[in-house]
Parts: structure tokens; C-alpha cells; sequence
């Protein structure tokens, strides 16, 4: 028997289906939209990212040396590759690019979690210089999201800039404990920071209604208007959340000012994406404009990432009708043809070349399947006695 | 319905109480039996080992939970920490009978080697490689203070209330890990989309005594 390693897992059968078909949708999507594929290599140099990572982020590298002895890891994220790909690639003139791509990602699992190995679809929306982009990016992705029949996503949106903003007049040895709190998402400590800080206790009271600054986006920016002003990064947000909700995808959006992302590349908008039935995140992502300068190129960039194995886990996307056809003598032309009739009505056909009819009507039961079809007499048989002709 | 996870043991009374600090329902809690899920109005309580109510939250099976810190810290779970009850305060320490415990004072490399019982071993691993000592650690489940009396480890990592518990197996207290107490926690599914409820519960709470004498505004 052989064992896979700890960690992984060998996905088939009906989850695999709606995995890729999944997959099919986000890449339709958006390359409908001017997203073109990207295939970054499976290892990437670990010199090249490390100083882009955070430490805690390291951590749950995993590294491997190459044939060619360079110390590289697994893929842990796409961004960076496909920063890199801008970078070297595409001049100037050429820009806004946009990528998207499906693939493992690996990362060392945080408990209970216990697999490494993520499949993740993403995408990149790079050396744009304007306005549009942060809700393209979101509406096409609560776009995709829909098709796969997830109806209520929920797109929680943040701001890297309104956090830096709070904490920029204070010294940063008052400022790194309570951002590394709201990055750990440990608001209790938050407060003890903030105890701690040797602030004033206005400036307390203040940045204390941080972590309640979350919900509907009305009620929420009203709130932090009324705390902070008008600040950048509440006019992005405010921006963001009008365009949506001219979109229809109000109801999908929540604000969630503490909201802090574990790539501290981030630079403005943030979001992460749940769903009413996942216990957590599907993924998330945001713009990381701070990343595009560490390559030396101006100008704004977005992205995001999801699970792929947790976005169909909650799809649904069974793909049309499922059947065993039996080929009944037919030969393999006039089979394969009149199997065609079946596919464009909606049905999916596993041919059966077995003699016995009734042997294949046995597959179609061990399979799971509702049909099975007699080609010879066009038809098709529910196994709850429907029935279906084609002509 | 609102879901939350309380952990079972000893420190289930204390979490019962913070419950009707609150106004939450917990007549059904009290008459509980043998039940592991119980259904009080509009809550769903659901009772776990103390060990298993990160994983619980993790996943998004309950909105919120109370958690030992201590538990939170050792499932290692990427977990949302609202609140601090105060309740629950015990501390995680280092202990060890006299002749260890004067190791201590000396040079680390006197440490290297040592082997320590602990059902914390994430806990003890982290605090020993932060100092740069390696140790061998033996993970028990419990009755951990017998463990270096018998010869199965130099020392121990648990945690401590009064003390007594490590008088009568002739051990003190070599280092401070940590203090602990009864957090609220919930998954960051949870934190988004129940939030109204949330808030409201953990803004009715005033805690009464804090871990580590932490004395923090509340959300």
C-alpha cells in the first residue's frame, strides 16, 4: 500500500469535478475580462522573497533545494512571481497587466489545520494607475463566485492605509505592539497595548473603537468619519463601497477597519471573503502598491487568492445530468455521435461498450449516477423512471 | 441560532457564571445531564474538552467560545481573542524539585539536556528554544507533578493555581511562563458574520479580576 505524505491528499471522484470546474469558471470569468494565464515555476529562490515575507510568514516556508543546488521553497504565493513577471517582462508602456492563474501553494499549516497543499485560483491586477481597479478585481470575483452558487459571499473590506494612519504619530514603540495585536487578530492584547502605550487618554479613547469598527459599511464609515474625519484611506473604502453597492453588491460587503492581512505587502484596500456555511476564510487579498515599489515599479497593483478546495466544497457544481450510455452494438462513429445528442441536452455520458444492457444500467447505480441511456433506442432512463428522448 | 463552546471540567462552573453575567439563558446548562449539545432560546451551547475548543472555533462550528489561554496558546489555532474574563487565573510555570531548580541559576549550558514533563508541549518547546536550551520533552496527559519525583523528568511545565498541588511533590517554581485565564475567542468567520451578537455579549461584560493584572478598556 502505498502512503502519501503527511500533509497531502489525493483529491477524485466529485470533489475533484467541482474543483475544476470551479477553476473553469474564475479562469472564465475573468479572462473574459482581459485576465491572461500565468504559470510561475513550482519552487521559487528563497533569496529573492525573503526579505519580502514577515517572520511569521517565513516560518511556514518550505524549503527544498534545487538539482542545481539553489536553495529555493515550495511556491508559498503568487503575487511576488507574478510581480517578478511585470518587472522583467513587460515595459512600462504595456501596463496595467492582468494575470491569473490556478495552482498548489504551499505553506506550512497552521493547527488544526493539517494539509500544507492549497490549490488556490488568483488573480493580479498590476501598474494600474487610476480608479476602478480595487472593484473590478472585488466585483469579478463576487461575479465568480455567484456562478459557482455561492450566493451570499461575504467581502469584508479593510484598509491597510487606515491603520498606518492611526498609528503614524505615535513612536513605534507604542505603534508595533498594537499593529502586531490587530495583525494577530488578538484584541485583548490590543487593549492591554494601548493600556500600556503611554498615549494620552484621548488618543486612547480613541484608537480604542478600532476594533469595533466593523458591520454594514453605512453605519461603519459614518462612525469612523465621525472619529477620524475624512481621511484617504475612508475615502477609498467610502469609494469602493458606493461602486459596489451601484453594482448590486451591497449586501455582499461588510467593513472591517481593524482588518489586517498576514502579508504586511499590503498597501491600501483589503478584504477577505466568508461564507455563510465555511468556518473560514475562503481567501483574500488587497492592494500592495508598497510591494510593486520594492521592484522599482510606480504605480498600484491588486490581487487576491482562493481556495479552490473550499470554494467547491460549497459550490454545489454538479455539471449536468450524469449517465452511463450504453453503446448497445452501436460502433464507436454512430455512438460517439448519437452521445452527442445527449451532451447537448445537458447530460454527461460515460460510454458503457459492454453487451449486456443491464450490466451497464449497473454501472450507472455503482456510479451514483440518476440515468443510464439506451443509444440504440435514444433514449434515456431515469433511474427513478423518468424518461428522456432524443430524437 | 448562536452558537457557543464552553470547555468541561473544573472550569466550567467559573464559564457558567460569566454566562449569567451576561444574561445569557443557562437553566438547561445547569440540568444539562449527560447532553454535549444544548439548546436554551436562541443558544446552541456546545461542550468540548478544553483541549478540543479551539478546534471547534477554528472551523466555524461555534460563534464564539471561552478558552483557558493556556489552550489557546498550545493548539497554536489562529484564533480571534476579544475578550479577557479575568476568570480562570491560574499561571503556567517552570517547576522543579531544589536540586534543578538551582541549575537554573547558573550557565544555560548547565540546562542542555534536561528533560521536562509537560501537557503544554508546544508551550514548553517555544519557551526553551526562545532561550536557546534544548530539552527533551515528554508529553503526559495529566498528573504531570509526579513526573520528576519518579525519575521520568528534571522538571515540569504545567500550570499552577495555589501552589499546593507542587508542595506536595516537593517542587517550586523555577520560572513565570505565563499568565492564564478564561478568553473569549471566536473563529474570523464568526468575528463578520456575528458580529451584532457578539459585540453585544462581550459588551456587557465586566470582568472582575484580570490575568497578569491587565487592566483593559473593554470593546
Amino acid at each position: 500500500m502505498s502512503r502519501l505524505p503527511k500533509g497531502t491528499r489525493t483529491i477524485g471522484g466529485v470533489e475533484a469535478e467541482r474543483i475544476e470546474r470551479c477553476r473553469k469558471t474564475f479562469f472564465e470569468t475573468f479572462s473574459a475580462y482581459g485576465y491572461v494565464p500565468f504559470f510561475p515555476p513550482g519552487v521559487q529562490l528563497l533569496e529573492s522573497m525573503w526579505e519580502k515575507f514577515p517572520s511569521r510568514f517565513r516560518k511556514r516556508l518550505i524549503p527544498v533545494y534545487t538539482p542545481g543546488g539553489e536553495v529555493c521553497c515550495l511556491r508559498p504565493d503568487m503575487t511576488l512571481a507574478a510581480v517578478a513577471y511585470l518587472s522583467t517582462h513587460y515595459s512600462p508602456q504595456e501596463r496595467p497587466l492582468r494575470l491569473c492563474y490556478a495552482g498548489p501553494l504551499y505553506r506550512a499549516p497552521i493547527p488544526p489545520e493539517t494539509d500544507f497543499e492549497r490549490i488556490q485560483f488568483g488573480a493580479e491586477l498590476l501598474g494600474w494607475e487610476g480608479e476602478g481597479a480595487d472593484v473590478e478585481v472585488t466585483a469579478l470575483l463576487l461575479r465568480s463566485l455567484r456562478q459557482v452558487g455561492i450566493h451570499s459571499p461575504i467581502v469584508v473590506l479593510g484598509h491597510a492605509g487606515f491603520l498606518r494612519e492611526r498609528f503614524s504619530d505615535l513612536d513605534r514603540t507604542a505603534a508595533a505592539p498594537l499593529m502586531q495585536a490587530l495583525l494577530e487578530r488578538r484584541y485583548d492584547a490590543y487593549f492591554h497595548a494601548l493600556e500600556n502605550s503611554g498615549l494620552s487618554s484621548e488618543s486612547r479613547k480613541s484608537l480604542s473603537t478600532i476594533p469595533r469598527l466593523r458591520g454594514k459599511p453605512g453605519s461603519v464609515l459614518a462612525e469612523a468619519n465621525r472619529q477620524f474625519g475624512k481621511t484617504p484611506s475612508l475615502n477609498d473604502v467610502a469609494l469602493i463601497v458606493d461602486e459596489l453597492g451601484e453594482l448590486g453588491l451591497g449586501e455582499n460587503l461588510r467593513l472591517d477597519l481593524a482588518l489586517a492581512r498576514e502579508l504586511e505587502y499590503y498597501s491600501g484596500p483589503v478584504f477577505e471573503i466568508f461564507s455563510g456555511n465555511a468556518g473560514v476564510s475562503l481567501g483574500g487579498g488587497g492592494r500592495y502598491d508598497g510591494l510593486l515599489e520594492q521592484c522599482g515599479i510606480v504605480g498600484q497593483a491588486i490581487g487576491f487568492g482562493v481556495d479552490l478546495k473550499a470554494v467547491a466544497s460549497l459550490s454545489g457544481m454538479e455539471g449536468g445530468k450524469r449517465a452511463v450510455a450504453w453503446c448497445g452494438g452501436l460502433s464507436p462513429k454512430v455512438a460517439l455521435e448519437r452521445a452527442d445528442d445527449f451532451i447537448s441536452s445537458g447530460f454527461r455520458v460515460e460510454l458503457s461498450w459492454q453487451a449486456n444492457r443491464e450490466g451497464a444500467i449497473q454501472l450507472a447505480r455503482t456510479r451514483g449516477y440518476c440515468w443510464w441511456i439506451d443509444l440504440p433506442a435514444r433514449t434515456a432512463f431515469g433511474l427513478k423512471n423518468e424518461r428522456q428522448e432524443i430524437p | 441560532m448562536f452558537t457557543l463552546c464552553l470547555p468541561t471540567g473544573r472550569v466550567l462552573e467559573e464559564t457558567i457564571e460569566v454566562l449569567e453575567e451576561l444574561d445569557i439563558p443557562t437553566g438547561k446548562l445547569r440540568d444539562r445531564g449527560r447532553a454535549l449539545v444544548i439548546q436554551d432560546e436562541g443558544f446552541r451551547f456546545l461542550l468540548a474538552k478544553p483541549m478540543d475548543v479551539p478546534v471547534y472555533v477554528h472551523y466555524g462550528i461555534a460563534d464564539l467560545a471561552l478558552a483557558g489561554s493556556d489552550v489557546i496558546w498550545e493548539s497554536g489555532a489562529s484564533l480571534v481573542e476579544l475578550r479577557d474574563t479575568g476568570r480562570g487565573v491560574c499561571r503556567i510555570v517552570l517547576a522543579g524539585p531544589k536540586k534543578v531548580a538551582a541549575l537554573f541559576l547558573g550557565h544555560e549550558s548547565q540546562l542542555m539536556g534536561l528533560r521536562i514533563a509537560t501537557k503544554y508541549p508546544r508551550i514548553a518547546e517555544e519557551y526553551f528554544a526562545e532561550r536557546g536550551i534544548q530539552v527533551e520533552l515528554v508529553h503526559l496527559n495529566g498528573s504531570i507533578e509526579m513526573a520528576p519525583r519518579l525519575g521520568l523528568s528534571d522538571c515540569i511545565v504545567d500550570i499552577v493555581q495555589t501552589g499546593s498541588t507542587l508542595r506536595a511533590n516537593s517542587l517550586s517554581v523555577i520560572a513565570e511562563i505565563a499568565p492564564v485565564s478564561l478568553r473569549f475567542v471566536s473563529s474570523r468567520k464568526g468575528l463578520q458574520l456575528a458580529w451584532d451578537v457578539i459585540e453585544e455579549i462581550i459588551g456587557k461584560f465586566s470582568p472582575s479580576k484580570k490575568a497578569g493584572d491587565i487592566n483593559e478598556e473593554s470593546l
